[in-house]
This record gives structure tokens, C-alpha cells and sequence, in this order.
């Protein structure tokens, strides 16, 4: 008996010691609120925050249309406390129009403070540029919807059907969900991010490039404690998030909800739903996020309608049989798969369209039935083009024999992925697909895109290797 | 063939040893006999001489060869065990059963040939079942199974042949039948170590037996040296009796039997003539016990008075204590005793629930003032002519305390006649004590 | 149906299913999703050496055949056999016919090295040995596990073998967790089904040498499997080592099934209906029980796989098969019962 005791009061003795151990864990590592913060005040851009001058004078002249004036007003007035924007007809420094929505080919994206109300610098001035800066900022949309010009709140429909309601501005995201944090960043608006998962950074080159798109990364990277199958509130709450943004799919919604934590969930596998999905990103953060959503939008259906163009000739027999393969050779991509949208936009059929779910797994057999013309590689995974173009058994395949057998390009983010980045993605396949129809170029898009849509000022070299013919 | 066992030992753990300083030995065409009782250590002795076992201390020698060195192969020729019969896991059909027997035989990579079909046939129609062929060995009887592995060790081609309890769990006409064919077998020349739990098997068929006890050799010879009460009795921890009979002049032992207490009944105290209306007289020449045994009540306490006036009224002196009764309104609430000798009476114990004393039985607690003066009555009695003791209990037989001195008393046999009373389920471990007591069962009116 | 079994000799129904694995192993080549006729079928077999007889044959259709189909075919006979026996001789030395050929764990033992390594991102040989090797590794720690107890040595190495079995179960199940769910975990998931998808005639090589001499061991010794599934103490007065004979065996079915395995993946079921399925047609006398479990098994499997390869578009798992199909069977089999096993 007597021994029994002495164990049972060890054991007790013992938890008690391992509870108050892990009290203490955590005082000793900074947070990542600490982290993100000290990073953001030491990036590059100019400060957003009302600078106080000690030397008063006109630092430039503004030419607004009088719709726009107040605004501008109040934004200067909360920008250079105490002073008054001094507005000119012609020859002005900065010019404030409204413009309509962002279209073209290739849109080019001014700095937009307001739906359709644009700024443009036309000197040198870095006052002007840090007011711009300041007017597209949290803190100016702060401004502005003080001065009734924005609304304070918004209420969306999310994805799954929910309307959330945001306070604006957001300014706190939590984003465990790859492609929303790539939508993120392509509406630039990624410095609203404390925690983030990362599409296609997990590789060294991908976290290489990520590191020069955003200084803050890696430090933000959130995969630790947010995932679509695993939430940690604790840091979450640490956080201190406006707003958290994640599949449709993720298990842990009806925790989250419980909670009362501000969710806003996103589920868009297929062309349509990818474009809401950008363009609600835009709106979530304000006006010149929407601005870029709506360039991006643009954008992608221009390229989408050209190649429509340049291969309506084509019949349906005409047009190359694609099998789109995943981590493994003799997995495929089903028909719900959004890799299968990328292929028809790109003029091609997908031969494993049938198949429904997500990925499938298939034998060679069956490939030999679908007799494709081409065979795609994702970059993720471990896939390679040599698994399949050196094994002999896949020798039997026309395609195989001819090295039609291409890897899907990433940067960060593959191509192939829901994300704003497969717009390039449709580019490279229709480069492969129809050469001598559609004149779209890869290295002129990429350069675009990623010049636009990251502030990326993507190396020649980088975009010849992700672009090369293969 | 000679097989020797010579001082054999063996313990299955340091602490356990089973079989102590065993030796044996068997001809050719001999039976052997092993006695004992449950857990003396006859299947571990046939382990180690079948070679399953090493002994710990002393050696097996078959034709002047240790059996550790031959090779488990040959030996496997040579001896062969037959196991009680159990199921084994998978259906196999008898023919399949006995073929295993021709495992000794056949190499590593081998199997049964024509010439092994034929020696299976002739072992199955040794032992009777030819028709049995191809009946799966799971749907046979017991007995039908036993005989199977007779058949099998048969097609060993063994010469001896050892079997571990062959008769246990059979009806009579089946063990009859396997001990015929073990006795036909012998008489071709087989050599058989058999044990068993029967000894009158062994008292019609063994040449020589061997009785194991707690893994020492109690005896080991022929029957008629062996068989005997005493050692039976010995051996089994019982009374036992050998039956005789007795028609050629010669009395031929032919049955040993547990011998039941003959139990008188209390009337023929009365009676004259009877064993009980004797005692006195026997008494004389030797001292004779009675226990008083029946239904609880007053009725043993009754007959001992009646006992003790018979003794009074033939001038003989009696000692001892009786044990009335305390009743009220019809209930036995208390136990008085009685000095037979002063009438003295003192309260010997009450019902439980009215106080606890340091001894204590289910339902009574027992003054020990009062066994204190019981037992010195008791032990100072020398040579009575009738002892009367009511009542010895578990208290004394068993936890060996209580009224101590009666115990002493009798086992010492300070008396000529002696009565002690006990309850009827006590019996056998009194009659453990002592044997030779008669026995009254008291069914007084 | 019993009185035609006792008539047809006992010989024959042994051979009955080795002929049937035969028939069916050519009968398979000619199933699949891409239409090929019988008759192309036999001529394209016979083009390795008589290329004239099958020249207006598509080339696509020939590799397919030979590369492809044959392979594969091949692989699901081996296997099957394999399984067959392993499971018919386990059976017989742990005395239990609801043993299994992953009673000492080498299948949970194979599932979590091939977790391992594609959770590492090996290549397929990679991932193959490494099954491979964590398979010997699980029955030799149950056997290592076993020895430290000496009494009643066989329960011993049963509950080992079930321990260990199911410590290797826990981690693999482990590594599912922390695997990416968008590629690691689908692949494990699959590898833990069972599929011939990645039969090709370089893995062939190795699966069939080991099954090939170890059937051969098994065929050899399975009379005496009948003395030791009495168990130790008869197989030693019966001039048998039981030791050093269930040793070799476990040694030998390791193997097999770990080589099996690592080409397969998981497929469980068979090693344990096979068996009975086996008793059921020619009782359980090993002498011809174990041809014909051997022979039964490889049936078993090219039939399964057949369905695997052929049903749908997709591949379905083998294991999903193997019970979705085994379970049924077992219980018809079992209505025509011979008493006992």
C-alpha cells in the first residue's frame, strides 16, 4: 500500500512540474507581433504616418475635379496637420481625376484612393510621394471614411456564403490559405499581413524569391500555427488579427466561429471563382487593392479572350489532348480541377477530364487508351520530367517518345495553382500548345505581371529560366 | 532394448524441482507402471526419458548410449511418446495422423512414399481402425483418438513406447481395448512406460511399478511388492484396501479400492454383541476410539451420555467434558461445558453479535477463560477408562487451537476408550488423523 | 459437392488451381482498357521470337503488351502465390488458421518504411527497399522481443509480433499526420492500399527471385508442416527440430512477404482466406494443401487485379479489393462447409 502511495504522489509531483515548466516557454522568444512590427518600421517605404515639418510651405500643387477635392482636402490636411492643399488648374504637381475601370490588355495601375479616383505624381517630390503613399494607406482610408467618404464598414459575401462584415480599414491579417495570401499580394496588399501560409515557398529558390518580394518574409510565415487542418488561438489572439482569411475547406471553421473570430473564407477552384475571389480581396482592403484586383481581372480575361481568338479555328479534334500529371506520374488531375480550366482557356483538351474529385490515381494502361499529345509536370512534389521521360515503360507513349513532356513553371507560387500567378500559367500553355497561333509571349508577361502585380522587379535571367522552351 | 534412468533430477526452475533421485529400467517386452499422484512428476519423468527434457542431474542410457547423444533423429526411432490425446488445430484425417509417425523417417525435404502408405495401413489395422482411414481425427471418439496415436507411435516403429496417462477421460470398454492391445504389443516385444491414475491397471498389467511421490521413488518393483495398502495409502494420502480373490486356493490380488469408514449406527450400543456394546472389552487389549459424527442438534451429546452411563453403570471411571447447549425460548444462544468428572459447568461461548473475544468461529465467541479450564481438565487426564470430548471443531483441526488438549489427548492416546464428537464434514480430515476410529453416525431419535 | 470431391483423387484438385493460375495468367493478358483481341494477344506473346507473325500489330499495342500488361500480370501471380504459401505455412507453425502473413508484423513493418521514404521524397527503388527493409526490421525485433521471455515461447512471439505490428501501425499513422496532405499524403494513403501500378520488369526481378525460391522451400518442406502444426513437444519425440524448422520458415515467409510487400504495398486478406480456401478444397494435409494455397493464391490475385486495372478509369486500391471481394467469398465458402478446418 505504502508504495502506491509514494508513486501516486510522485506522479502528481511530476505533472505539477511539467505545468509550471510550460508557463514558462514562452516569455523568453519574441512574438511574431513583435517581429512584424519591428520589420515594418524598418522597410523602405516612405512612412505613412503625418510627418510634422518645421518648415511651412506649398509643397506642391494639386489639380483635382471638384468631386474629388474634399477628399483630398482632408487627406492633406491630415497629412500636413494644420495646413491646406493648394489647388491649381494646369501644371500640377500631383493630378487627382477619376478614371474608369482599369482596362486593357495590359493594364497599367495608378494609386487609387477612392473607387475610380486615381493619383498621379508628375514631379520628383518625395512629399508627394509619401502623400500618395499616405493616401492609399489604412491611415488615409482611416481619413477618408472619417470624412464620410469611405464607409466605415463593409459588408461582403465570402465564398462559402457568408457575409462578413469588415470594419474598415482592415489592417491586421491572418491568412492560412496559400492562394489567399498570393490574392493578398497581387492586390498589394501585403503589408496588412501579420501571418501568412505561403504557396511554393517552402522550396529554397521559391523562399529566396519570396525574401525579395517581401523583406518581412520569412518571419511571417505562419504555417506553424495556422493551416487548413490546424488553428492555434492562442497565437492567433496574440496576433491580434481584424480579420482571418482561409478555405472554405479548412476543418477547424466551427471552432473558429465560436470563438467570434472574424472570418473570411475562400473556395475558388475554376476561372470564375478565382476572378470573385481576387476582386473580393480588393474590396476587403480598400480602394486601391480593388484597384489592382480589378487590373488583374482585366488582365486575365484579355489574355483569356486573345487566345480564344487566335484558335477559334480549331475544331475540337484539333485541339492537343493534354494530361495534366501531379506528384507522381500516375496521379492525375480530375475534371473539377482547376488545372483542367487552365487547359481549355490555354486551347487545349484535357484527356483526363473525366475524371472527377481531386487528384486520381490511374495505371500506364490507361494513359495509353488516353493517348495524349502532351504531358504537363507540376513543380511541386517531387515531380520531375525524367520520372517520366526515362522510364521505359512510358516509352509506348507518342508523346513521351517526342519529349512532349513539359514541367509547369513557379516562381513562388506555381502556375498551376488557383492563384493570380496562373494567368502566366495559361500564357506558358498556350505558348506550348499552339506555337504558331498565338503570339502571347511568356518572358513579356511574366515581366509584367510580376512588375506590376509584386513591385517584383524580376531579373532577366530568372524570367529565362522560368520561361524557357523546353 | 534397455532403457536406464539412473538418479534423475530435474526442476523446471531452480526453486521447483520436480523429480528427485529417480532410476528405472526397462527390457525389452516390459511393461513399466508409474503411480502418483496428481502433479508428482510422471509427465515430467516421461519428458526426460522421451528426451524432451534434459535432466538436471544423472543420465538416460538406452543400450549402454546416453540419450543426449543420440541424435533427436534416431532417437525419435527408438522411443516414441504417445500424449494424452488432444484437438489439434487443423482437421487432419486419421490415415494423415498416423502418417505423421513416418516423420522419424523421411528427410528433411521429404515425403511420404508408397512404402510408408503401406506401414501406416498396417499400424491402423494393429490397433483396429482400418475402416477409419479417412475420418477426420476431430470427429472420433476419446478412445478412437487414443488408439490413433498408438497408431502413430506403431508406425514410429519404435521400441519403446512411452505413454502418458492412456486411459484418462475413456468409458471402460475403451480402456479395456487399449490395454489389451498394449499387452498383445508387449507380448511382440514392445517395452512400455505407462503412467497412470488407475492403479488396478497396473495390478493386472504391469510387470514393474514405479510410485512416485512429490518426485521422490516411494517404491519401485513388481506389482505384488508395490500394490500394497500401505503404501497406496501412502502414496495416495488415503485409507486403502487391496480386494483379493480367492478361488485357486492362492489369493490373487485383483482390485485396490478407497476404503470407506464403516459407520455404526448409535443404537447398537444397545445392542449385544455389536462393535460398540465390545468396546469396553476390546479396550482392553488395545484403545478404542469412536467418533460421534450426524446431524448437529442434541443428538451427539445425547448418545455420549448415554455412552457414559453405560460406562458408570460398569463401575468404570470417566473422565472429559460435554458441551450442552444454552437455550432460550427454543434458540441455541450459548455453549456451556460440563466437567464430567465435578458437574462443574461454565459458560464456554455466545452467540457473536453479543461480544467479541480474541477467538472467535462464524457464529461463536468462545470464553477463553473457560477453554482455559477445559484443556486443563483435559490435560490432565492419564489413562481413563472412558474419555468423552464434546466437541472437537475446526477451531481445533484446523487452526490448531481452541481445546488443544483434547487433540493432544488423542493423539497421544491417553485413554482406553475415547468418544470425541465432530461435526459430520470434519470426518474425513478426523479420519486423516486418525484412521483406525470407528465411526457412529448420529442419527438419534 | 463432397461426394465429387472424394471421387476426383486429391491429386487432381491440388493441380486444379495451379492449371487455373496458368489459364488465367494468359486469359488476363488479353483484359484491359486499351482493346486488344485474344488473338493479337498470343501473337504479340510469341514476337519475341517470331517478330514476322505480329508486323501489322500497332507498336503501341505490342509495348503495351509486353511492357505494360505482362509485367504487371506477372507481378499479381507472384504476389499471390506468395501470399498463398507464406499465409498456409504461418498458419501451420503458430497452430491458428486465422493467422495472417503480417503476424509478426512484417506488412505494418513494410507500410511504415514506405511512409518514411515517401515522406522524404524518394524515388520508387527508394521507397521500395526502404518497405524493405523495415519489414525484416519488424519481425526481427518481435522475434528479439519474443526471446526474453522463455516460457510458452510461441504466445510469446504472437503477442510480439502483434506489438510490434502495431508500433509501426501507430507511426505510419504518425507520419500521415505530419505528411502534406496535398501530395505525401495521398501518395501513402495509396502505398498502404496496395497497387501493382509500378510493376515494371526492373522490380520483377528481384519480387520473383525471392518468391520463386521461396515457394520452392515452402513446396519442399510442407509435409512436415503437418507434424509441426501439433505442436513442439510432438515434433521433438517425432524426431523434429520445431526450433530450427519454424525459424528457417519465419526467416523464409519474412522475407517472401517483405519483397512482396514492398512491391505491392498492403495487401492484407489474402494470406488468411487462402488458406481455409485451400483446406476447403483438399483438406489439411499440407502435402497438398500447400500447392494448392500457392496455386489458389496467384489466381486469387490476377483476378483481383484484373478488376483493379480494368473497372474504371481509375486505379482501385487492392486492398479495398482483396477484402471488399475476399469477405463474401470466405462466407460462401463457408456455407459448403467441411466440418472443422
Amino acid at each position: 500500500m505504502k508504495k502506491y502511495r509514494i508513486r501516486i504522489v510522485m506522479s502528481l509531483v511530476i505533472m505539477i512540474l511539467l505545468l509550471v515548466a510550460c508557463q514558462s516557454v514562452d516569455t523568453d522568444q519574441p512574438s511574431t507581433t513583435e517581429i512584424a512590427r519591428t520589420l515594418q518600421s524598418t522597410t523602405e517605404l516612405p512612412p505613412s504616418t503625418p510627418i510634422v515639418e518645421t518648415e511651412i510651405s506649398a509643397r506642391f500643387t494639386i489639380s483635382a475635379e471638384l468631386s474629388l477635392q474634399s477628399a483630398i482636402t482632408a487627406l492633406y490636411q491630415a497629412y500636413f496637420p494644420g495646413e491646406a492643399p493648394v489647388f491649381v488648374e494646369t501644371n500640377a504637381d500631383l493630378a487627382v481625376f477619376t478614371r474608369d475601370t482599369n482596362n486593357g490588355e495590359r493594364p497599367e495601375i495608378f494609386p487609387t484612393f477612392l473607387e475610380n479616383a486615381i493619383v498621379i505624381n508628375q514631379t520628383d517630390s518625395q512629399n508627394a510621394a509619401a502623400f500618395i503613399n499616405f493616401a492609399i494607406s489604412p491611415e488615409g482610408q482611416k481619413v477618408l471614411i472619417e470624412a464620410g467618404e469611405l464607409a466605415s464598414t463593409l459588408t461582403l459575401r465570402d465564398q462559402a456564403g457568408n457575409q462578413v462584415q469588415l470594419n474598415q480599414p482592415i489592417e491586421r491579417v491572418i491568412s492560412s490559405y496559400g492562394p489567399a495570401t498570393a490574392f493578398i499580394y497581387s492586390v498589394n496588399a501585403e503589408d496588412r499581413l501579420v501571418s501568412a501560409s505561403y504557396l511554393g515557398a517552402r522550396d529554397p529558390f521559391g523562399a529566396e524569391v519570396m525574401g525579395k518580394i517581401d523583406p518581412r518574409f520569412p518571419d511571417i510565415m505562419g504555417e506553424e500555427f495556422f493551416t487548413q487542418e490546424d488553428f492555434n488561438i492562442e497565437q492567433a489572439a496574440s496576433l491580434d488579427p481584424d480579420l482571418i482569411i482561409t478555405s472554405a475547406r479548412s476543418t477547424w471553421l466551427e471552432t473558429a466561429s465560436q470563438l467570434e473570430l472574424s472570418l473570411f473564407l475562400f473556395d475558388a477552384e475554376n476561372p470564375e471563382r478565382l476572378q470573385e475571389a481576387v476582386q473580393l480581396t480588393g474590396k476587403i482592403f480598400g480602394p486601391n487593392p480593388s484597384a489592382y484586383a480589378d487590373a488583374w481581372v482585366s488582365y486575365y480575361n484579355a489574355v483569356s479572350s486573345q487566345i480564344e481568338e487566335q484558335t477559334a479555328t480549331l475544331s475540337e479534334e484539333q485541339r492537343p489532348r493534354v494530361l495534366f500529371t501531379g506528384t507522381e506520374p500516375l496521379r492525375v488531375a480530375s475534371g473539377d480541377m482547376y488545372q483542367t480550366d487552365m487547359i481549355n482557356i490555354a486551347g487545349g483538351v484535357s484527356v483526363s477530364e473525366a475524371l472527377s474529385g481531386y487528384w486520381n490515381d490511374i495505371n500506364l494502361e490507361q494513359v495509353v487508351v488516353w493517348d495524349p499529345d502532351v504531358i504537363i509536370v507540376p513543380p511541386y512534389g517531387g515531380a520531375s520530367v525524367e520520372a517520366i521521360t526515362e522510364s521505359p515503360e512510358w516509352q509506348i507513349l507518342d508523346a513521351v517518345k517526342e519529349r512532349r513532356v513539359y514541367q509547369m513553371p513557379k516562381l513562388v507560387a506555381p502556375w498551376d495553382t488557383p492563384a493570380p500567378d496562373s494567368v502566366l500559367g495559361i500564357v506558358w500553355l498556350a505558348e506550348r500548345l499552339h506555337p504558331d497561333l498565338v503570339d502571347l509571349d511568356c518572358s513579356e508577361e511574366a515581366d509584367y505581371f510580376y512588375n506590376t502585380f509584386y513591385q517584383y522587379a524580376i531579373p532577366a535571367v530568372e524570367i529565362a529560366r522560368i520561361c524557357e522552351f523546353e | 532394448m534397455q532403457l536406464e534412468a539412473n538418479h534423475i533430477s530435474y526442476g523446471y526452475s531452480p526453486k521447483e524441482t520436480v523429480l528427485h533421485d529417480v532410476s528405472l529400467s526397462l527390457k525389452t517386452g516390459e511393461t513399466l507402471y508409474i503411480l502418483g499422484r496428481n502433479g508428482s512428476g510422471k509427465t515430467t519423468l516421461l519428458s526426460c526419458l522421451a528426451g524432451l527434457l534434459e535432466p538436471d542431474m544423472g543420465e538416460i542410457v538406452l543400450d549402454r548410449k546416453p540419450l543426449g547423444e543420440i541424435r533427436p533423429v534416431e532417437r525419435s526411432q527408438l522411443i516414441g511418446l504417445i500424449p494424452q490425446s488432444h484437438i489439434p488445430a487443423f482437421a487432419y484425417s486419421v490415415e494423415e495422423m498416423v502418417m505423421m509417425g513416418r516423420a522419424p523417417y523421411l528427410s528433411w525435404l521429404g515425403s511420404p512414399t508408397k512404402e510408408d502408405q503401406i506401414i501406416v495401413a498396417e499400424a491402423l489395422e494393429q490397433v483396429g481402425l482400418s475402416d477409419f482411414r479417412e475420418r477426420p481425427y476431430t470427429q472420433i471418439s476419446g478412445g478412437e483418438r487414443q488408439l490413433v496415436l498408438i497408431a502413430r507411435g506403431l508406425a514410429q516403429k519404435c521400441q519403446i513406447l512411452l505413454m502418458d496417462e492412456p486411459t484418462a477421460h475413456l468409458d471402460l470398454s475403451n480402456q479395456h481395448r487399449i490395454l489389451e492391445i498394449v499387452q498383445q504389443l508387449s507380448q511382440q516385444g514392445l517395452s512400455f512406460i505407462i503412467s497412470t491414475h488407475a492403479p488396478n491397471d497396473a495390478l493386472s498389467y504391469a510387470d514393474k511399478v514405479l510410485l512416485l511421490t512429490g518426485g521422490w521413488v516411494t517404491k519401485y518393483g513388481p506389482p505384488k511388492e508395490t500394490l500394497t495398502e500401505a503404501l497406496l495409502s501412502s502414496v495416495y494420502g488415503i485409507r486403502t484396501e487391496v480386494i483379493y480373490q480367492n478361488d485357486s486356493g492362492k489369493p490373487i490380488p485383483r482390485a485396490v479400492v478407497p476404503r470407506r469408514p464403516e459407520v455404526i449406527s448409535p443404537e447398537s450400543l444397545d445392542k449385544p454383541g455389536s462393535l460398540l456394546s465390545d468396546v469396553f472389552i476390546r479396550s482392553k487389549e488395545q484403545p478404542q476410539l469412536i467418533i460421534v459424527t450426524g446431524l448437529s442438534g442434541a443428538g451427539k451429546t445425547t448418545w455420549c451420555s448415554r455412552l457414559i452411563k453405560t460406562a458408570r453403570s460398569q463401575d468404570l471411571v470417566v473422565r472429559g467434558i460435554l458441551s450442552p447447549g444454552i437455550y432460550k425460548g427454543g434458540k441455541k444462544i450459548g455453549i456451556a461445558v460440563e466437567d464430567l468428572d465435578t458437574g462443574d459447568k461454565r459458560k464456554l461461548a455466545n452467540l457473536r453479535e453479543k461480544g467479541e473475544t480474541d477467538l472467535t468461529t462464524p457464529r461463536w465467541s468462545f470464553n477463553l477463560q473457560a477453554i482455559k479450564w477445559a484443556n486443563h481438565i483435559l490435560g490432565t487426564i492419564q489413562e481413563s477408562d472412558l474419555v468423552v470430548i464434546d466437541e472437537l471443531g475446526p477451531l481445533e483441526f484446523i487452526r490448531n487451537k481452541g481445546l488443544t488438549e483434547g487433540l493432544a489427548l488423542i493423539d497421544e492416546k491417553r485413554f482406553r476408550v475415547a468418544s470425541v464428537v465432530v461435526r459430520s464434514s470434519l470426518l474425513p480430515t478426523v479420519l486423516q488423523r486418525w484412521p483406525n476410529a470407528l465411526v457412529v453416525s448420529g442419527r438419534v431419535d | 459437392m463432397n461426394d465429387l470431391k472424394r471421387s476426383l483423387s486429391k491429386k487432381f484438385l491440388t493441380i486444379i488451381p495451379i492449371i487455373l493460375a496458368a489459364a488465367l495468367f494468359v486469359f488476363s493478358l488479353t483484359i484491359g482498357r486499351y482493346p486488344i483481341g485474344s488473338y493479337d494477344v498470343l501473337r504479340v506473346l510469341i514476337s519475341p521470337f517470331f517478330p514476322s507473325l505480329s508486323m501489322d500489330i500497332p507498336d503501341v499495342a505490342k509495348q503495351l503488351i509486353l511492357r505494360v500488361r505482362l509485367p504487371r500480370i506477372l507481378g499479381a501471380l507472384l504476389v499471390g502465390a506468395s501470399m498463398g504459401g507464406t499465409g498456409t505455412a504461418l498458419q501451420a507453425i503458430f497452430k491458428n488458421p486465422l493467422v495472417d502473413s503480417n503476424i509478426l508484423g512484417v506488412t505494418s513493418g513494410a507500410g511504415f518504411g514506405a511512409a518514411i521514404a515517401l515522406l522524404l521524397q524518394s524515388s520508387p527503388w527508394q521507397v521500395q527497399l526502404s518497405a524493405f527493409i523495415f519489414g525484416l526490421t519488424a519481425v526481427l525485433l518481435a522475434f528479439l522481443g519474443s526471446r526474453l521471455y522463455k516460457s510458452t515461447p510461441l504466445l510469446v512471439l504472437t503477442l510480439m509480433g502483434i506489438l510490434v505490428g502495431s508500433l509501426f501501425s501507430s507511426l505510419t499513422s504518425l507520419l500521415k499526420y505530419i505528411a502534406d496532405p496535398l501530395d505525401t499524403l495521398p501518395a501513402i494513403t495509396f502505398w498502404l492500399l496496395g497497387s501493382l501500378t509500378s510493376l515494371t520488369w526492373s522490380n520483377l526481378i528481384i519480387l520473383s527471385g525471392m518468391t520463386l525460391l521461396g515457394t520452392f522451400f515452402l513446396w519442399l518442406i510442407r509435409w512436415r508442416l503437418n507434424v509441426l502444426s501439433l505442436g513442439d513437444d510432438e515434433a521433438k519425440t517425432l524426431g523434429i527440430n520445431p526450433i530450427q524448422m519454424k525459424l528457417w520458415i519465419i526467416v523464409v515467409t519474412t522475407l517472401m512477404t517483405a519483397s512482396a510487400v514492398s512491391v505491392s504495398g498492403v495487401i492484407g486478406w489474402v494470406g488468411l482466406v487462402i488458406p481455409h480456401a485451400g483446406r476447403l478444397l483438399v483438406g489439411p494435409d499440407h502435402k497438398y494443401l500447400m500447392p494448392a494455397s500457392i496455386g489458389l493464391g496467384a489466381v486469387f490475385l490476377i483476378l483481383i487485379d484484373d478488376i483493379a486495372r480494368t473497372l474504371l478509369p481509375g486505379e482501385i486500391p487492392l486492398g479495398v479489393l482483396t477484402g471488399l471481394i475476399g469477405v463474401p467469398l470466405l462466407m460462401v465458402l463457408l456455407r459448403r462447409n467441411r466440418p472443422g478446418w
